[in-house]
């Protein structure tokens, strides 16, 4: 099997590009995944954003709202001056901000008894619009206890009622956490890392499977390659092999990576090896596609360079559409929506979703059968690009026509 | 040295690929990035959470929570109001578990015989880094027995508080307390960060001019590059053009991109748009100077721009390009690593055009622009010592 | 019947007739030259004959055998040495040349062998582990050759293997091709350099635009033209009289004065460049050096088709 031998020499010479690519871009995946914390819970821990007080009124009010707001909140002290707030706001470490301005308690206070309207605290929200909302509903729920204490009660003396009011808010609803059946979050970062494995597969086996064909298929070595008693098929079909090799490693990589504690397949293996197998398999089944994708691209004639610079651009514009950076499919607009759906990698992303939200098998096999009918398509499209131009150098092409 | 700065320019922008890979990718990137991130704000804002509700006798008895229920619910907001939930009714605690399982809910809500309301969340969301929302139901919930039982102990202290229907419209009557302001020169947006990062990314592709033009001088990564060796020129006479011209095409490449990303997007850079393109000069030119450097390792060609390519992905990674793990990343490096954010354009150059947008003074920009001189400068120092005039031991 | 067997050949590429009516025997242990200038038909020739390229009209047939895409019991005996350089930047000259000869050899004891031997034959032992960027031109076409011969094929196709090449390395490898005939391979060599096709053609064909001009050994092509030897003399004044009276003799073709040199063709015969220094010097001019070559394979191309082979 010449021809095999030395297309996976090939490869093999090239491992600056199996490095960056393979090695690099699935790091690059683990990396991402060490930063997340995302633990199974058993229990329900509300949550405790970053919050800060402004008060410049100093009313035994606004103290009683700090002194609440730091029970359900991680407290931040910030200096009252512009610079601060910018920097806090900025940089994201405080998403929530209470300004409470100067005589907010005699306001306050003046409203409940109907004199005149309510007062407003001003608040200043970062990125998360859940977090704004929720510190929203505990500041209300503070205030607003306050102030039907002092309703019902006018004469009370206001730090009674605040600490009546303290004491009302301290309530809070039991709680049960519900394992659904199907439903398993707690192997989030191995299904988020398992759709990470496409981008470095899409980019690493695209440049290497369009490397390797390409020497091949170039100038006079493929003269040379057609000359000889080796019928041009059979040749292909070692290269192709060698490339399906390489496809294996770069996939056994891919699983070696999730096997790293940081990226939670580990978790998931012990916890559903069922689900890993499958997994792994949607992944190899996907790798597919990039082999075909360079194979297409091999037979175009483009320079590495330019190889290169497609492979990325594919693998990222890929890896975007199908919402395998995010979480959230939901959060893609209706016309992408409509774009991913003509790409590949979507439908790889989705059939991991099935395995993560338990969808029933069936659901599973049908997206990887698209999967699949986009590497056999992708595949005939090279073939066929292959046969076009081999036409036009026989018929009087580059090569043919040169000075005899 | 006009015709050494004009022939690399010519060359640059011949090379298909190299322009390819240089234009293409970014504004591509930055189209996909709006198509998917673009519309975050809108999308986290007015996603109500969906709920299951428990409606058997015992939810039907309390006194007030199916309507505050249905108030903050899709169906009952006011027409000027946003719904907090999106609730699903069922009869039943079996039902409701079902429920949970078929479907994406945050949890369900049952009512015991007391009257007092009990939250059974979607072990999913039951973390406080995914459970923000279960934690809005929860205080909504909380709320509610709150207010119900402070009521019930206000009434037991007084029965008379119930007679008095005026009283208890005060009473029942919320007021909302707070409201939003910004203390930043401009609105907060979660996209952008996104747009800023795409923009950095392709600033540091850059490199890959410059990376082009050294290697056709180098004697040692071509034989144009020997062939330009021998002339009759100091070194300094081939490089500085040949660096100026990679600087310029680089810089005229982020301003098709900047266009791009302003007028198509409406990406909002805080008005300050001469600051905008100081900052796209000055990382340009650290770029420029990075590629000059790699394009002088002996090296093969392919190897480079593999090189090229992953460093952007690395660094862009690093400056919160993936989406939202990828800024928390980015986050947490920065605090535990602030060498490495320093060193890292792509960061750099997006907490440039953050610092614009966001605060009213230049103090902010100004750090991120001497971070990239320095850059500049290191790259500068480094790539001269390769580029000396030298003689190898083998080309 | 000869180991190649060319009828009637011809390949168009639209207007363009880059064969036309082309026929060509070769018969087996010759070194059969193919010469011609730029653009003659001569890679074309190699190309239809390898079935690397469709023709128009025609038939091939090698070892007695009619010759197709898929006859690679055919192409097994045959080897080629393409103009430019056919090997794998990436793989060493070693790898380069196993490579090659695993396509045509599959025993793997036998391979190791042969590809010792050529790289032997081609002395690029001590450059084994080099890669192809690294050779210069003349070992770079030795590995060039080496890939092409290795498996021992009893008919090789040399196109151009010494343009750009060395002295030292085009001597070698020109011995080296008289080597393989030496040791059964028949060769068909292209060139455009009649030197080389005069130094080791045992059979020579002059083609231009794709079609056969002369065919015969070197000394039966060199009868076309009934130059004897052409000379130049260099006098020591130039003296324009002597021009008509050299003009007057029989057996003088042509004769010119540029500057101080005399330049004149001789028809083949028994009289030559003798008579002429006796006339100059019954003429009372002196003169300096004296230099005479036989006809050239270049005179045989001019004299048919009236212009260079080497343009």
């Amino acid at each position: 099997m010449p021809a095999f031998r030395t297309a996976l020499k090939l490869i093999i010479r090239h491992w600056p590009n199996v490095l960056l690519y393979v090695v690099g871009l699935g790091m690059l995946g683990v990396f991402i995944l060490a930063s997340v914390n995302l633990t199974s819970v058993a229990t329900f821990s509300q949550a405790k954003p970053n919050v800060a007080v402004i008060d410049r009124d100093h009313s035994a009010l606004s103290e009683g709202l700090t002194d609440y707001l730091a029970t359900r909140s991680t407290p931040v002290t910030l200096e009252d001056n512009t610079q601060a707030l910018q920097d806090a706001t900025a940089k994201n470490t405080t998403p929530y901000i209470v300004i409470v301005p100067a005589g907010f308690g005699e306001a306050f206070q003046a409203a409940v008894a109907g004199s005149s309207p309510a007062p407003v605290l001003d608040t200043v929200v970062n990125y998360s619009a859940f977090t704004g909302q929720y510190m929203d509903q505990v500041t209300n729920a503070y205030l607003n206890a306050v102030r039907m204490v002092l309703t019902a009660e006018p004469d009370m003396p206001l730090d009674q009622a605040l600490s009546q009011a303290a004491t009302a808010t301290d309530q809070q609803v039991p709680v049960e956490v519900v394992e659904v059946e199907g439903a398993k979050s707690i192997y989030y970062k191995a299904y988020f890392f398992f759709r990470w494995t496409a981008y470095p597969l899409t980019a690493g086996l695209m440049v290497l499977v369009a490397m390797v064909f390409s020497t091949f298929l170039s100038g006079e070595v493929r003269r040379r390659n057609l000359s000889s008693p080796l019928p041009p098929s059979r040749m292909s079909s070692q290269v192709a092999i060698a490339c399906v090799t390489l496809v294996l490693f770069a996939w056994l990589f891919m699983l070696l990576l999730a096997l790293i504690p940081a990226t939670g397949g580990l978790d998931l293996l012990q916890g559903e090896p069922g689900r890993f197998g499958i997994l792994a398999l949607a992944a190899l089944i996907y790798a597919l596609v990039p082999l075909a994708i360079g194979f297409l691209v091999a037979q175009t004639g483009m320079r590495s360079a330019a190889q290169n610079g497609l492979a990325n651009i594919v693998s990222l514009g890929f890896a975007f559409l199908s919402g395998i950076f995010m979480d959230d499919l939901s959060l893609m607009g209706d016309t992408v929506l409509k774009i991913a759906h003509a790409t590949p990698t979507f439908w790889f992303s989705k059939a991991t979703f099935a395995v993560q939200e338990g969808a029933p098998m069936s659901t599973f096999w049908a997206y990887n059968g698209v999967v699949l009918l986009f590497a056999a398509a992708i595949f005939a499209v090279g073939l066929m690009v292959g046969r076009l131009r081999t036409q036009t150098a026989d018929a009087g092409g580059n090569l043919a026509a040169a000075p005899a | 040295m006009g015709t050494t700065f004009l022939t690399t320019i010519k060359t640059l922008v011949r090379q298909r690929d190299v322009l390819l890979w240089a234009i293409a990718f970014p504004l591509v990137l930055s189209t996909l990035i709006y198509a998917m991130l673009g519309n975050l704000d809108e999308a986290y804002a007015i996603d109500p959470v969906d709920l299951v509700v428990v409606d058997d006798a015992t939810y039907q008895a309390t006194t007030g929570l199916p309507e505050m229920i249905t108030a903050l619910s899709v169906e009952g907001v006011q027409a000027d109001g946003t719904a907090l939930l999106d609730i699903t009714y069922v009869d039943s605690d079996e039902a409701a578990r079902q429920t949970l399982a078929d479907g994406d809910y945050v949890g369900f809500i049952t009512v015991d015989a007391s009257g007092e309301p009990a939250f059974h969340v979607d072990a999913r969301y039951a973390s406080s880094t995914t459970g923000t929302r279960a934690s809005i139901v929860k205080i909504v919930l909380d709320q509610y027995w709150q207010t119900a039982s402070l009521v019930g102990a206000m009434g037991q202290a007084d029965p008379e508080l119930f007679s008095d229907p005026a009283l208890l419209e005060k009473l029942a009557t919320e007021v909302s307390y707070t409201q939003r302001t910004s203390v930043t020169a401009n609105p907060v947006s979660d996209s952008l960060a996104y747009m800023y990062s795409s923009l950095a990314f392709s600033v540091v592709m850059m490199m890959t001019f410059a990376l082009a033009a050294i290697e056709d001088i180098q004697a040692n990564t071509s034989a144009l590059g020997a062939r330009r060796s021998l002339a009759g020129q100091s070194k300094i006479r081939t490089l500085a053009p040949a660096i100026a011209a990679s600087w310029t095409v680089g810089f005229g490449v982020q301003l098709i991109g900047y266009t791009y990303v302003k007028f198509a997007f409406g990406t909002s850079f805080g008005g300050k748009d001469p600051a905008v393109l100081l900052t796209l000069a000055v990382g340009v030119l650290a770029m420029t100077f990075t590629g000059a450097f790699v394009g002088s390792l002996p090296i093969a060609s392919g190897a480079k721009s593999g090189i090229t390519a992953t460093l952007s992905c690395f660094l862009s990674l690093f400056a919160g390009l993936y989406g939202t793990f990828a800024q928390d990343l980015a986050e947490s490096a920065a605090e535990n690593a602030p060498l490495f954010a320093l060193a890292n354009p792509a960061r750099q150059v997006t907490q440039a055009f953050h610092a614009l947008y966001y605060y009213d003074g230049y103090q902010q920009f100004g750090q991120a622009i001497l971070a990239l001189l320095a850059l500049a400068g290191v790259f500068f120092v480094l790539s001269t010592l390769m580029l000396r005039r030298k003689r190898y031991a083998s080309l | 019947m000869g180991l190649v067997e060319i009828h009637d050949l011809t390949k168009r590429y639209k207007e363009l007739v880059a064969l036309d009516h082309f026929n060509l025997s070769i018969e087996q242990g010759e070194i059969f030259g193919l010469l011609g200038p730029n653009g003659s038909g001569k890679t074309t020739a190699i190309n239809c004959m390898l079935q690397l390229l469709t023709y128009d009209r025609g038939t091939i047939e090698l070892f007695g055998e009619p010759m197709s895409p898929t006859r690679y019991d055919l192409k097994r005996r045959i080897g080629i040495v393409p103009q430019n350089m056919a090997v794998f930047e990436t793989l060493s000259v070693h790898e380069n040349i196993d490579y090659f000869c695993s396509l045509y050899v599959s025993n793997a004891n036998r391979r190791k062998a042969l590809v010792a031997e050529a790289i032997d034959f081609v002395d690029l032992g001590d450059y084994r582990k080099f890669r192809p960027r690294k050779l210069s031109g003349g070992l770079a076409r030795r590995l060039n050759i080496a890939c092409g011969i290795a498996h021992k094929p009893e008919l090789i196709f040399f196109d151009e293997p010494t343009v750009a090449v060395d002295p030292q390395s085009r001597n070698a490898i020109l011995e080296g091709i008289q080597r393989l005939n030496q040791e059964g391979s028949t060769v068909l060599y292209t060139s455009h350099y009649m030197e080389e096709v005069e130094q080791i053609c045992t059979r020579i064909m002059i083609l231009d635009h794709g079609q056969q001009l002369a065919l015969g050994t070197n000394s039966e092509l060199k009868g076309l033209v009934d130059i004897g030897e052409k000379v130049e003399i260099e006098l020591a004044t130039p003296d324009p009289s002597v021009v008509a009276a050299i003009q007057a003799l029989q057996h003088v073709a042509g004769v010119s004065l540029e500057g101080n040199a005399l330049k004149l063709t001789c028809l083949r015969g028994a009289r030559g460049v003798g008579e002429i220094l006796d006339l100059l010097h019954s003429s009372g001019v002196t003169y300096g050096r004296v230099y005479s070559e036989p006809p050239t394979l270049n005179d045989v191309f001019l004299a048919i088709t009236g212009k260079e082979l080497r343009d």
